[in-house]
C-alpha cells in the first residue's frame, strides 16, 4: 500500500553522517539542523528576527541566568563531555541546544 | 545572471574571504546573490551565519537531479540579499569522480534554482578534484585568487591552465575573469615587486584594484557580517576594492 507520507525530495547522502577520512560517524549535530557555533562573541550575536549585520547596528544582549533543571546523569555526562569536545563550556553548549529545539 | 567560480590551487589565500567580500559588495548594492560553499572547510557556510539547515551542497551533488539544488538553499544571517547553499566536513565524500556525469551534477542541480540572482559565488575547494571540476562546470567565468608572494605566479598559471582544461572538457563557455590578487600589503616591495611581475606575464588579466591586507576582514568574519558592514576605515577601503571587482565581474 503507498504511503500517505510524501517523500522529501531531497535527502541526505548516504555517506553526510560519515567523516570523511575515517569513515567514522561524525559527531551528532544539534537538534533542529546541521550546523551550531562559530565561535563568535554572543555579544555580536542578533536578536530572533535580525540579521546578523544589524549586530553592528545595536544588537540586543541576552544575559545568562540559572536553570535548575534535574537530568539523568548520563545525559549530563555527555553534556559534558561533547563541550570539552567542542572546547565550549557546558553552558553555552546547552544554551545552543536549547535555543536551537525550541519555538 | 553571472555565475563566477572563485578558485587557487594553493590553500590560505582567501579564495572564501574574496567569496564572502563580493556577496558583501551585493549585499551592499542590494542586489540578489547565493553563495554556493564547495569547500569541506564550510569557512563560508559559517561566516554567513545561516539557521539550521537540513541539507548542503553534498546531499546535492549525490542526488544530481536538475533543479533539486533548490531543495538545500538557505536564506543566511546577512539577510534576504544572500542565500546560501551550504557545506560540511562530509561534503569531502563528493570529491571523488562518480560515474560519467560527476563533474556536471552541481551544474544540472542548479538548473532553474538560481534564476533570481543577479550574481551566483562559487567558493572552490584549493584542489584541482572533483568538486573544483563541478565549480567550473557550474560557472560562466573563474576568478584566481592568489597573494603577492613567490608562489603568486606558479599558482596562478597552474589555475588557469586548470579553467583552460575545464573549458574544454566541461564547461565550453566558461572564461577567465582575471587574477585577484588578495592580501597586499602596499607598504612591502615585495609585494609591489610581485604584482609587477603578475602583470608582466598576464596583463589585463590581473585585476585592478588589489585587495588590500585589513584586520576589518577577519573583524567582520568573526562577527559573522559583511566587511562592508564593519565601520573602520580599513573596512572601506577593502569593500571599495570588492565594489570594483563586483562591477567587473557583473559586466
Amino acid at each position: 500500500m503507498a504511503s500517505q507520507t510524501p517523500r522529501p525530495a531531497l535527502s541526505r547522502a548516504a555517506d553526510a553522517d560519515l567523516h570523511p577520512v575515517s569513515g567514522r560517524p561524525l559527531p551528532a549535530p544539534v537538534p533542529g539542523g546541521v550546523k551550531e557555533g562559530k565561535g563568535k562573541s554572543t555579544s555580536l550575536k542578533p536578536g530572533k528576527g535580525a540579521t546578523s549585520a544589524d549586530a553592528l547596528t545595536g544588537p540586543p544582549k541576552d544575559k545568562y541566568v540559572d536553570l535548575g533543571a534535574r537530568v539523568p546523569k548520563s545525559v549530563r555526562k555527555r553534556l559534558r563531555a561533547e563541550a570539552k569536545a567542542q572546547g565550549v563550556a557546558a553552558d553555552d553548549l546547552l544554551s545552543r541546544i536549547l535555543d536551537a529545539y525550541l519555538p | 545572471m553571472s555565475a563566477v567560480a572563485v578558485l587557487s590551487l594553493k590553500g590560505g589565500v582567501g579564495k572564501s574571504t574574496t567569496v564572502l567580500g563580493l556577496a558583501g559588495a551585493a549585499w551592499a548594492r542590494g542586489i540578489r546573490a547565493l553563495v554556493i560553499d564547495l569547500d569541506p572547510q564550510a569557512n563560508a557556510t559559517v561566516a554567513l551565519d545561516p539557521p539550521p539547515f537540513a541539507f548542503t551542497v553534498g546531499d546535492v551533488l549525490a542526488d544530481g537531479r536538475p533543479g533539486i539544488a533548490r531543495e538545500a538553499i538557505v536564506r543566511t544571517g546577512w539577510g534576504p540579499q544572500v542565500d546560501l547553499l551550504p557545506s560540511e566536513e562530509a561534503v569531502a565524500h563528493r570529491n571523488r569522480p562518480e560515474g560519467a556525469d560527476s563533474a556536471t551534477r552541481l551544474r544540472v542541480s542548479l538548473a532553474g534554482a538560481v534564476d533570481g540572482y543577479d550574481i551566483v559565488l562559487i567558493d572552490c575547494p584549493p584542489s584541482l578534484d572533483e568538486l573544483t571540476r563541478n565549480g567550473l562546470a557550474a560557472a560562466d567565468s573563474a576568478l584566481v585568487v592568489t597573494e603577492p608572494g613567490f608562489f603568486a605566479l606558479q599558482g596562478a598559471t597552474r589555475a588557469l591552465r586548470a579553467v583552460e582544461a575545464a573549458r574544454t572538457s566541461v564547461n565550453l563557455r566558461l572564461q577567465p575573469a582575471g587574477v585577484l590578487v588578495n592580501r597586499v600589503r602596499g607598504n612591502l616591495s615585495e609585494h609591489r615587486y610581485r604584482i609587477e611581475e603578475l602583470r608582466g606575464v598576464y596583463g589585463d588579466l590581473v585585476l585592478n584594484p588589489v585587495i588590500p591586507e585589513r584586520s576589518a576582514v577577519q573583524q567582520a568574519q568573526g562577527a559573522g557580517v559583511p566587511v562592508q558592514a564593519w565601520r573602520s576605515p580599513g573596512a572601506a577601503e577593502v569593500s571599495d576594492a570588492f565594489d570594483d571587482i563586483l562591477d567587473r565581474l557583473l559586466t
